[in-house]
């Protein structure tokens, strides 16, 4: 990065965390603190939402994994709509009129406190790890593009966060959500502009689609109903809406954001426009990623897109072979590049003939750079290097080929959509901290300001305990995957218990209770299960079967229990 | 719950009909057809440029 980026850089973030205590001054009680005294207006709410789940990885992964995999990911989005809508029907009036901080608060109205505090403790076991994970995520890739050490770049979205939520509470979360997600949008959509640009003369932004839909990376959606494949239209409309209908139905980081809005109208809106809005934005965000595909068609990439990785392989002793690759890979390049613009001639003015034989060529060129780069990656996994360079493909264009000063403005977008999604994270897992555990099992009769100062410091710990997990989250090697699949363990339980609260009336707290208990253990047998080699269950699976077993065991001891009260009462 | 009772007294919870469509029973219908007519156009952009 040159001086203007880290000017551009350093100015975004101090100007986050200006904004931050700017807009959070005045939340003395903690009403204001942990609810921004409801008094936000549906943009605010919408805003917040959408930045709180958009993760720094959603900008860096994901025009990498348009530029792997196509554009069939947005098809994942498609049941999110239908969450939201369900969601504004029924969680948002109950939530606002029990006037709850806590979704799980919810829960000791419908059922009882047991219930509220196990709901709450999944929530804060899977939640912290998470809170950990989504500042070292980022942290990792911003000090192997910037070449600084992964201490700094935690420190730095870790202590730009805690200065801002330990001052203004949810208010700056909310605010400053608002503003990062003003900044990402605006860098997404230069960054687009520029990646249209750079595409050599004669080929037009039309021209560009041509050669990214020839070459498959269009596929945004696919009606066929195969169980194997990850993303297609049905996968994304009903697994897509159980995993919309978890994270912002359950999940305290989500409710909080609507929580907060004035009324259930203005909450509602958010919803709603988070349900109109996601989809397109995902969609142009996979776009972008499919341009910087074609860009690479026609300009060398890196064999492998991880700098450091490619560096060490290259001072190592399978340097010779690894070399020999590259040259390979940018002869080939150019192979495909001749390909490419004998096609877009062909479809401009050739026979149809000569348009299938032009696609048949670059199909040709493309399973020969595939083999190139699976050798490549070969020889990486017998480094023991990560052959996984999806998160740098779009960083590595972004500094290589963007002006002084867009790349800083890139970066900042980065740090932005980091610092959105950990300081909703962290919020919420103070508020649930204070609310459902400290005031309601170790301090219940206190002063509004002993309160305060506990939320604060709520605030507070979990941002330093976020910050040093992703400093010793690299010495905890493969633990990494291991704290991703954990979360998966929790989230169909929560969800189960939530569905039976909101539309399963008859059922009481203690067969819930048990069900939730039941269910855990359950998935995590088939984890454990599954970690032998004795079952074989992909732990997406996991939410979905934790939720069946909950609503299916809390109906089941709800029918023992109501027929023993009769005989008892005889 | 001292908190709680407090917060409870006085909050706007009442939801009134939303500033377009008329009721929320249509602007949810309106979200579903939008959804529709997203993924038809996310059909046709990938059959015409592929």
């Amino acid at each position: 990065m040159r001086p203007v980026d880290w000017a551009v850089l350093v100015l975004t973030l101090l100007s986050i965390v200006g904004y931050g205590i700017y807009k959070g001054r005045g939340s003395s009680t903690v009403r204001s603190y942990l609810l921004a005294d409801k008094q936000m207006r549906w943009y605010t709410v919408a805003l917040s939402i959408m930045a709180t789940q958009a993760s720094a990885i959603t900008f860096t992964s994901t025009p990498g994994q348009a530029f792997v995999d196509g554009m069939r990911f947005v098809q994942f989005y498609f049941g999110l709509p239908l969450a939201m809508i369900i969601l504004s029907a029924t969680a948002v009036p109950i939530f606002h009129k029990l006037n709850v901080y806590t979704a799980y608060e919810y829960l000791e109205y419908r059922f009882d406190l047991k219930t509220r505090t196990l709901t709450s403790i999944i929530f804060l076991a899977s939640r912290g790890l998470a809170a950990g994970m989504t500042i070292y995520a980022p942290s990792l890739v911003l000090s192997v593009m910037l070449g600084i050490d992964i201490r700094i770049t935690s420190t730095m979205i870790g202590g730009a966060i805690i200065v801002y939520t330990t001052t203004g509470g949810v208010k700056a979360v909310n605010w400053t959500d608002f503003q990062q997600m003003l900044i990402i949008m605006s860098g997404m959509v230069i960054a687009f502009g520029m990646t249209i640009a750079l595409l050599p003369d004669d080929i037009s932004f039309v021209d560009a689609l041509h050669v990214a839909g020839g070459m498959g990376k269009l596929n945004t959606v696919d009606f066929s109903l195969d169980f194997s494949n990850r993303y297609n239209f049905w996968s994304g409309i009903i697994g897509g809406m159980f995993v919309a209908l978890a994270y912002f139905g359950t999940d305290q980081s989500q409710v909080q954001r609507y929580l907060t809005g004035k009324s259930v109208t203005q909450s509602r809106l958010g919803l709603m426009f988070n349900a109109v809005a996601k989809i397109p934005m995902q969609f142009f965000i996979l776009l972008l990623g499919a341009m910087v595909f074609v860009f690479y068609q026609f300009t060398a990439p890196p064999l492998f897109f991880n700098p450091v990785e490619s560096e060490r392989i290259k001072t190592g002793p399978r340097a010779g072979t690894y070399v020999q690759l590259e040259m390979e890979h940018e002869r080939q390049i150019d192979e495909k590049a001749a390909s490419l613009r004998r096609y877009l001639a062909a479809r401009e003015h050739g026979t149809p003939e000569e348009v299938a034989h032009a696609k048949e060529e670059i199909a040709m060129a493309q399973k020969k750079g595939e083999a190139i780069r699976n050798s490549a990656l070969e020889v990486l996994k017998a480094a023991n290097a990560d052959a996984n360079d999806t998160n740098y493909i779009f960083l590595t264009f972004v500094t290589k080929f963007l002006p002084a000063g867009l790349v800083g403005l890139i970066f900042a977008c980065i740090f932005a959509a980091s610092m959105s999604s950990t300081s909703g994270e962290l919020s919420a897992l103070a508020t649930s901290s204070v609310i459902d555990v400290y005031k309601r099992h170790f301090r219940q009769e206190a002063d509004e300001r002993h309160y305060l100062l506990v939320s604060r410091l709520s605030m507070a710990g979990w941002g330093v305990y976020g910050i040093l997990f992703a400093q010793y989250a690299s010495r905890l090697g493969s633990l990494v995957e291991a704290v991703n699949i954990l979360g998966s363990l929790f989230y169909g339980t929560m969800l189960g218990v939530f569905l039976v609260a909101f539309y399963l009336k008859r059922i009481s707290g203690t067969p819930v209770f048990w069900g939730a208990l039941i269910s855990e253990a359950v998935v995590f047998s088939l984890f454990l299960l599954e970690q032998a080699g004795l079952v074989s269950v992909a732990w997406l699976w996991y939410p979905v079967i934790g939720c069946i077993v909950v609503i299916t065991m809390a109906g089941l001891i709800h029918g023992i229990l109501s027929r023993r009260e009769p005989v008892r009462g005889q | 719950m001292t908190m709680l009772t407090q917060d409870s007294q006085g909050n706007a919870n009442q939801s009134e009909a939303p500033p377009i469509l008329g009721s929320w029973r249509n602007l949810y219908a309106a979200v579903v057809v939008l959804l529709g007519f997203l993924v038809l156009l996310f059909y046709a952009f990938m059959k015409i440029f592929s």
